[in-house]
């Protein structure tokens, strides 16, 4: 069995078929868009080379330069705002608390839930005239901070990410809380033995035993929220007048009410070299760090 | 190019306009003849027909009684339907299967810009010699085929019509001792004594743009009048003028008056619709296809007086209140490759014509075909006095988004927004919007080579 496993020929057949449907779903489509992207096509009639031109349009567009502003904000909150708070629950989850079973299951529940139906919920939220918001702030004695939150420029954005945020903090939650409960309880007892304080230990043994747990979810935070599309094109459709828009959605505009099938494609590959680059980024920075952990 | 369609034919579609005495004489089983000298096959055959009307759709049992009608009068025909919510079909549906020509043998379309460029690129079926076999030119009313037609070649069978109507709910005027307003000052007082009153006056989901082009493109109608707004959105005059800014300056003074409900540009057209359908806003801005909710037992607004009236006239404006937004946009195309043309085409012939008498029975909209026979069906009081209200009319404009192409849409849409955010001035609207139709003209152009 060894033997054959070693033979290149056994793992060409192997691999072949997880080879051929990466290929098929994602190489080629790439190397299309990729292509695509060097024409001026409205996705029916005959496309006309124009090599760089919609990349160099691209950068130029002001809408794209907001769009990709907005889709790196997000990404800068998932890391910094939703990141935390999923380490500080899966810390206090992991340290050992009454109903830990229960809490944990309960910050997943928006998980579960369609994004279509947790961005309904927000829009009623989020309602000018009856939304819980509004109507929280008039019961406060504060009509001054009510706003039209899906419907105002200022407002449309962080509106949007809010419950972006909020959704996906159970998932980080539940992958720091697994790589934390997958240590070893000899360490753990040890270091309680030598008196250290919870607080210690989640800062001093547990972080640095997940760090590769957290150089993936800094990664997944990073490419999704470059890849965010669902919850924006619900609430606000990217608007008004794409003061919410990001790169997914541009995209999508450009290619389904616009007809620019070429520079949605440009637009397509700017989003994989961007999560490229954020991925060696993480990936170069990590290293670093653990290096640092290892010395 | 739909530029070949002159517009005057569309005004004559006005005069000639659901003229309700169109509608008598014939229609039932008799579109499910065949004239002579066509001769449909004897093999057994499948024609795949793509349309909006999904399961839960007031057309859809419409459209499932002709299929079961057709498939019954011609044995060897089966109809594979493929019914997909709208917005679906507009946006993803239709532009991804016209790139290889996979939509279906028949397929719902919308004409002016929107299907221009399936035509350019050769994914639809003229029909200009099914027309001549089947009488269709005598058979439509004047100028129903103006937007399926591109390059002097017709390409659609017409569906039915609409009009832009202001409904107003005569119960909260009465309430507030208001009259129904006739000109755009008059508006304006209403718009203020409602606020003064705590009640939303009229009807806007900002959220979705077309919602705002309904306002916008008919106060256009009335400052530019409608001749000159059809040649600019042609492309043969420009909308950077003086009366396509005092449109936008309307709609500004509109807003900053309080006219529509609180955080509009968050809101969306069906749930600012609901508004006036519940009885809580008086004014409401909207297609005839609005008729028949209007009617609709469920709807508090069907206990209340609902007045049709057209948009209120602008002093000074080019244009009347004898003008109208609205025109034949829906239409059912033949796929350019598909394997049997002929009874495509006679399976689209006999749906349009048993759609139309349908959905103008049901109240959704206004038939464009002669000699339609509703029977003693009782039709949507609502849609009457629409009907009634055009009869008179002497221009249409169909809705900006349906007439222009491509980016210019988009463009449309989010200067729309700008102007009720604020951030756009209505001289920037003009000059954006002259530069987006300019810019989607020529790229509808490069395409069409």
């Amino acid at each position: 069995m060894e033997k054959a496993l070693r033979s290149k020929k056994a793992i060409c057949f192997f691999i072949l078929p997880a080879l051929t449907l990466f290929l098929l779903v994602v190489a080629i489509p790439i190397f299309q868009s990729a292509s695509y992207s060097l024409l001026r096509w409205n996705g029916i009639s005959n496309g006309i080379f124009v090599a760089a031109d919609n990349y160099v349009n691209m950068v130029k567009d002001p809408i794209f330069r907001l769009s990709l502003r907005n889709s790196l904000l997000l990404a800068a909150a998932s890391v910094f705002i939703q990141m935390p708070i999923s380490m500080l629950l899966a810390m206090i989850l992991a340290n050992g608390v009454k109903g830990e079973n229960f809490y944990r299951n309960a910050f997943f529940v928006p998980v579960i839930i369609s994004s279509t139906v947790i961005a309904n919920l927000w829009m009623k939220l989020y309602h000018p005239s009856y939304g819980l918001l509004n109507v929280m702030f008039e019961w406060m004695g504060r009509p001054e901070w009510k706003r039209e939150w899906l419907g105002s420029v200022d407002t449309a954005l962080i509106s949007c990410f809010i419950p972006m945020i909020w959704k996906d903090i159970g998932y980080n939650m539940l992958l720091f809380y697994s790589a934390a409960k997958a240590i070893s309880s000899d360490i753990i007892e040890s270091a309680k033995v030598d008196g250290a304080s919870r607080t210690r230990i989640a800062l001093h043994i547990i972080m640095p035993l997940i760090l590769p747990m957290v150089e993936a979810v800094t990664i997944f935070c990073i490419v999704g929220s470059l890849k965010s599309f669902d919850m924006i094109f619900i609430l606000t459709g990217g608007g008004p007048t794409h003061a919410s828009s990001v790169l997914s959605l541009m995209m999508y505009t450009e290619i389904f009410s616009n007809n620019h099938y070429g520079y949605a494609s440009a637009i397509a590959i700017s989003v994989i070299v961007i999560c490229l680059f954020f991925t060696v980024l993480v990936q170069g920075l990590f290293k670093g760090i653990l290096r640092r952990f290892g010395e | 190019m739909k530029t070949q369609a002159t517009m005057k034919a569309l005004a004559a579609l006005t005069a000639a306009g659901l003229v309700l005495g169109a509608l008598t004489a014939t229609a039932g089983a008799e579109v499910l003849e065949v004239p002579e000298g066509v001769e449909l096959t004897d093999e057994e055959i499948t024609l795949r027909f793509w349309d909006i009307w999904p399961e839960g759709q007031p057309m859809a049992p419409i459209v499932q009684d002709f299929i079961a009608m057709y498939e019954e009068a011609h044995p060897n025909i089966h109809i594979e339907e493929t019914p997909t919510q709208e917005v679906d079909y507009q946006t993803t549906k239709l532009r991804v299967a016209a790139a290889d020509s996979s939509q279906g043998d028949v397929f719902f379309c919308w004409g002016g810009g929107y299907a221009q460029t399936y035509v350019d690129a050769g994914a639809v079926l003229p029909l200009g010699e099914y027309y001549e076999k089947y009488g269709i030119e005598d058979q439509v009313l004047q100028g129903a085929t103006t937007y399926c037609t591109y390059r002097d070649e017709v390409y659609g069978l017409p569906l039915k019509q609409w009009a832009g109507v202001l409904y107003c709910n005569k119960d909260i005027f009465d309430e507030y001792g208001l009259e129904i307003p006739a000109t755009f000052d008059e508006l304006m007082e209403c718009v203020k004594v409602f606020r003064e009153n705590d009640v939303t006056p009229m009807v806007l989901g900002a959220k979705d743009g077309w919602h705002i082009g309904m306002i916008q493109n008919l106060l256009a109608v009335r400052t530019a009048g409608a001749d000159y707004v059809n040649e600019a959105l042609l492309g043969n005059a420009t909308l950077d003028t003086p009366e396509i800014v005092r449109s936008a300056e309307l709609l500004v003074e509109m807003n900053e008056a309080g006219a529509f409900p609180e955080g509009t540009l968050g809101i969306a057209s069906d749930e600012a619709e609901e508004l006036f359908y519940s009885g809580m806003v008086p004014m409401f801005f909207g297609g005839s296809w609005a008729a028949q909710s209007m009617d609709l037992p469920d709807n508090e607004c069907s206990e209340a007086d609902i007045e049709v009236v057209p948009f209120p006239e602008v002093s000074d404006g080019l244009g009347d209140k004898t003008q109208f937004s609205g025109g034949v946009i829906d239409f059912f195309m033949i796929n350019a490759a598909t394997e049997h043309p002929a009874e495509a085409f006679d399976f689209a012939y006999g749906m349009t014509k048993y759609m139309s008498k349908e959905a103008y029975i049901l109240g959704d909209s206004l038939p464009c075909w002669k000699d339609i026979d509703t029977g003693d069906a009782e039709i949507s009081p609502t849609l009457i006095k629409i009907q009634d209200l055009i009869q008179s009319s002497t221009g249409y404009v169909l809705a900006w988004d349906t007439f222009l192409t491509g980016s210019a849409i988009d463009a449309h849409y989010n200067l729309l927004q700008g102007l009720i955010a604020g951030s756009l001035t209505p001289e920037d609207f003009a000059a954006q919007m002259e530069e987006a139709k300019v810019t989607a003209l020529a790229e509808a152009a490069e395409a069409a080579q």
